[in-house]
């Protein structure tokens, strides 16, 4: 320390300086009380290892087991079209929405696309160009609410 | 015989129970004082130094080997008071109750009671950079290069605390003994 930090004798701040490098105590027993925290901490450690691992695992058994079942089984639909220019999935499970499901074209003039579905019984048709309304002629067909003509797929659990 | 820092060190690292009870019985002292002034609470320090001694032990058991284990230390010690002062800053103000400065080793005596509670008052007015910065300096008799490597403040932004720290003292004491 040099000089011009040294805080001198007739300084107001010399006794207090004096009175603060007094010995303040170490409470008696701070190892035990250190040693046991450690071990309260490590305790608390090895409880949230634990629960983490076990929100891990159930985590993957709902990943993997419970929304295969929920999620159900992959349809393919298809339709024999060479000619045309688009053909669009309209169903139950589209909301009878054309936008959501499009058929892609195989060099065959075969239009497929695969979607998931949950067991249960669906309606559906296939819009060609985004104006005519064609049902499925492999599948059973059903008239809907307007008298068009549509088809019917049923998802099994297995 | 006291023990050296590194053959504290070198047994610590290698399991031995008895050298950090050892190492708290050599650096404890000069921490629990530096934290009780800062924190002016003796049970703060108290647990800041629990902390402070299980993360050293934990970090030597890893395989940290400090260059200078007090001033490594103080480092740790000085970290611990300010998170624990940033979480608790609202409520110290209240602690007096369980101030540093009473629980000193100095024989009971009014006048001095009186006395150590108005220099603890006028601690209490400085900013916790201040007072860090203030007790590290005068009261730990740390040098401005150690003060820099426990705080990782610079040595101007250091010796300008210390100097308002002294000033803003002085005046605090001379508006008390006048």
């Amino acid at each position: 320390m040099s000089d011009e930090d040294e805080i001198q004798p007739g300084d107001p701040l010399s006794p207090a300086v004096r009175e603060l490098r007094r010995s303040v105590p170490v409470e008696p027993g701070l190892a035990d009380r250190t040693g046991a925290r450690g071990r309260r901490l490590r305790r608390r450690r090895l409880t949230l290892a634990t629960a983490a691992a076990s929100l891990a695992v159930a985590i993957t058994v709902i990943n993997f087991a419970i929304p295969r079942r929920a999620q159900g089984r992959t349809i393919t639909f298809a339709l024999v079209a060479p000619s045309v220019r688009s053909v669009s999935l309209v169903g139950d499970f589209t909301d009878w929405r054309p936008d959501r499901v499009r058929l892609q074209r195989a060099s065959t003039g075969v239009w497929q696309a695969t979607v998931r579905l949950r067991p249960g019984q669906y309606r559906f048709a296939y819009l060609v160009d985004d104006a005519e309304w064609r049902a499925d002629t492999r599948a059973a067909t059903a008239p809907d609410d307007f008298g068009r003509p549509t088809s019917v797929v049923t998802v099994r659990e297995n | 015989m006291t023990p050296t820092d590194e053959s504290l060190v070198a047994r610590v690292g290698s399991g031995d129970p008895a050298a950090l009870a050892e190492m708290m019985a050599k650096h404890g002292p000069a921490l629990m004082r530096f934290a009780t002034h800062f924190l002016r609470s003796a049970s703060d320090a108290d647990e800041v130094l629990q902390d402070v001694f299980l993360r050293a032990d934990r970090a030597i058991r890893r395989g940290t080997r400090p260059d200078r284990l007090d001033a490594w230390l103080f480092r740790i010690t000085v970290n611990r008071c300010r998170s624990r002062h940033r979480r608790w800053w609202p409520f110290v103000a209240g602690a007096a109750a369980d101030s540093a400065l009473s629980h000193a080793m100095t024989p009971p005596d009014d006048n001095a009671f009186a006395w150590r509670e108005e220099i603890e008052h006028a601690l209490a007015t400085l900013s916790a950079p201040l007072r860090e910065a203030f007790l590290l300096k005068h009261v730990e008799g740390l040098e401005y290069r150690e003060m820099a490597e426990v705080t990782g403040a610079s040595i101007p932004a250091l010796k300008m605390r210390v100097a308002r720290a002294c000033e803003q003292l002085r005046d605090r004491l001379k508006e008390v003994q006048s």
